[in-house]
């Protein structure tokens, strides 16, 4: 696919189809709307570029979420993630009640202290929401796994909020 | 039950693997132990706030323009790599008039004649050596983006 001979439309498509994903997933990780936007288009760029390489059998987006991972780490090795930051592009349900709101941003800034991948698999299924079976397909390894990985580090969690919760 | 155990059965529940016999020893012991059920509660807890914070969908005028950067992107770094390949064939071509001239020029001495000679040579087997390996790790690496 060239983007000089007609075919830049059919990658539109595929730009189109998968931009909240890209965009979600670099959010996720950088905690900054236009960081997140602009490493969602360099991943398209980089995509694009490795479009042959790509096994066509298997799906894109675990693929294209790989790259966005990848540019996410180089950047965030450049900047310290600013974590509550991520806390004005949640979407939870607004509480009147300030002991919870200050309980959610402690849960936030907990979740910054925690190690790059068990911050990863929070950010996958809690921010992103997706299945186990989803996040074992993007992060490659068995559904077993992803259940075990994700209880240790909720415990860790837990054990910091104790006081709290 | 001892604490091990139950661990390995909350750690069942929590994830929604439980079977029915396990899930039935879990609760007749939560129901009658306290250090459990506040562990229990502390979960769900956290669950509970952890299960409301949802990323944002972003606004639809944030794509305006997205598509447009990205190809603008693309095309702009195909526009790149020919000026770079241009570069690159004028710098040889220089290189290699100028290296043809010293080496027909008699004033230069057979020593740098010879010198200059063993670094083009050096120079190239570098490049070559590079280019092979490159060329090897296309081949072989699919997903060359993937962080192993």
């Amino acid at each position: 696919m060239s983007i000089t001979n007609g075919n830049k439309d059919a990658y539109r498509i595929i730009v189109e189809r998968y931009r909240n994903f890209a965009y979600s997933i670099a959010l996720g990780y950088v905690a900054n709307a236009e960081d997140a936007l602009d490493i969602s288009q360099v991943a398209f760029i980089r995509a694009y570029r490795s479009l042959k390489r790509f096994d066509r059998s298997r799906p894109f987006s675990p693929w294209l979420y790989a790259i966005i991972r990848n540019l996410c780490m180089t950047f965030l090795k450049r900047r310290q993630r600013e974590y509550e930051s991520i806390m004005q592009y949640t979407d939870h349900v607004p509480s009147t009640n300030k002991r919870e709101e200050e309980r959610k941003r402690l849960v936030l800034k907990k979740m910054s202290e925690l190690a790059e991948d068990e911050q990863e698999i929070i950010n996958l299924r809690y921010f992103q929401g997706y299945s186990y079976k989803e996040i074992a397909d993007i992060l490659k390894c068995p559904v077993g796994t992803v259940m075990s990985r994700l209880f240790y580090v909720k415990k860790k969690l837990k054990e910091k909020m104790k006081d709290h919760l | 039950m001892e604490h091990r155990e139950f661990e390995e059965l909350l750690k069942k529940f929590i994830s929604g693997d439980i079977s029915e016999n396990e899930g039935e020893r879990f609760r007749e012991h939560l129901a009658s132990c306290r250090h459990c059920q506040k562990e229990m509660n502390q979960y769900d807890a956290l669950e509970d706030m952890m299960k409301k914070m949802k990323l944002q969908d972003p606004e639809d005028t944030m794509w305006e323009g997205y598509w447009s950067s990205i190809y603008n992107r693309l095309e702009r770094s195909f526009g790149w790599v020919i000026f770079s390949l241009g570069a690159i064939m004028l710098l040889f071509y220089g290189l290699f008039k100028l290296v043809e001239q010293l080496i027909a020029d008699p004033t230069v001495a057979i020593i740098v004649k010879a010198g200059i000679l063993a670094l083009l040579l050096g120079f190239a087997v570098l490049v070559v050596s590079i280019l092979r390996q490159q060329l090897f790790a296309y081949k072989k690496e699919r997903y060359r983006e993937v962080q192993k």
